[in-house]
């Protein structure tokens, strides 16, 4: 499973930042403590970004970070269709809504929002990085407290991905890959990787949930 | 022992055996048959069949993950299905006890579509304002 790679990495660079010197200072999960949510149900993402598809394609990258953080996540596919059958297919609305009553119509303990802020392609003929900014917000199902948020921005540029010993070869595996970056964003990658960071990475990361042996001794 | 760690994760990246890792869920190609869907939803039957592969081959050492059974179910419904749909709510509920209302609420709205025919699916309440 590919998130593992991301995952993995992000661990790695915490490990590594922490042995560096002394450990980067620890996000407070304090507010989990009392209230630890099982069950997360996402929304539908807000795009403030000029990228039409990505809300869609960044939802689907989500369960598998929260699950292997320990939490029951709810089908997104299926949770967007029964939202939009309920009158709430705008992400928007959703937002703005009482988080307590948007938990009640899945019986999910907590309520996971996402903005997606910017979502943009810089190109250069044989570089395309493409950046993505990202607003996650966990609001408590029971009491509608806010009590987790993360702010993630990151870059990739899947150039970088490719290398052969046969520089014009790699110039214009580049170019190519950097036009087909330019016409089709890769999402999958980019969203995981912020995904990674947010839930795992150093200075952000997200309290384990309860299907995991590190549930609770992380507050 | 820090050391050994950090090395051990440097190993472990470097090695591509990170791909490999084993986490707690086996998801198949959910994330990316559901991407195709979203894309182009000619790509139903693909989506469909990523998602029973899945149910099918978890090992022995994992456990499906969340949802999954929820999600085929859901399709099975959207295509006429009710009671493999239904089967499948229940097995998502079983296995996940923080599912029990969701699911509780798509039987009862799968049951009510096909019996009573009516035209509101959903047995939701008031839509939740702010």
């Amino acid at each position: 499973m590919k998130i593992w790679k991301t995952i993995l990495a992000a661990a790695a660079l915490a490990m590594l930042s922490a042995c560096a010197n002394q450990a980067p200072p620890k996000k407070d999960f304090s507010a989990f403590r009392d209230q630890h949510p099982r069950s997360i149900v996402v929304v539908p993402v807000v795009n403030r970004s000029t990228q039409v598809d990505a809300p869609d394609n960044f939802l689907v990258t989500i369960p598998g970070y929260l699950a292997e953080k320990g939490y029951y996540v709810f089908p997104v596919h299926m949770v967007k269709r029964f939202m939009e059958d309920d009158g709430l297919a705008d992400a928007d609305l959703v937002h703005k809504a009482d988080p307590v009553k948007v938990a009640d119509l899945f019986g999910a303990d907590a309520v996971m929002f996402i903005t997606l802020e910017t979502w943009q392609s810089s190109y250069a003929v044989i570089a395309t990085t493409t950046t993505v900014s990202v607003k996650y917000t966990l609001k408590h199902g029971h009491t509608g407290q806010t009590i987790w948020e993360d702010q993630v921005t990151t870059a990739y540029s899947p150039q970088q991905q490719n290398s052969s010993g046969n520089l014009l070869a790699n110039l214009i595996v580049q170019a190519v890959a950097a036009a087909v970056e330019r016409a089709k964003p890769s999402y999958l990658p980019l969203a995981q990787q912020a995904n990674a960071i947010a839930f795992y990475g150093p200075e952000h990361g997200m309290a384990t949930g309860p299907y995991d042996p590190l549930y609770g001794k992380d507050y | 022992m820090n050391k050994i760690f950090v090395l051990a994760a440097a190993a472990l990246l470097m090695s591509g055996c990170a791909a490999k890792a084993v986490g707690k869920y086996h998801w198949g190609e959910y994330s990316s048959s559901l991407y195709e869907y979203q894309q182009d939803p000619t790509k139903q039957a693909e989506y469909v069949a990523a998602l029973e592969r899945a149910v099918i081959s978890t090992p022995s050492h994992q456990k499906l993950a969340p949802g999954l059974l929820a999600e085929l179910g859901y399709i099975k419904l959207s295509k006429g299905d009710t009671e493999g749909a239904v089967q499948l709510f229940e097995r998502e509920k079983a296995a996940w006890p923080e599912a029990a209302k969701f699911m509780d609420r798509a039987i009862a709205s799968a049951r009510g579509a096909s019996g009573a025919g009516s035209g509101n699916a959903t047995g939701a309440a008031a839509t939740p304002t702010s």
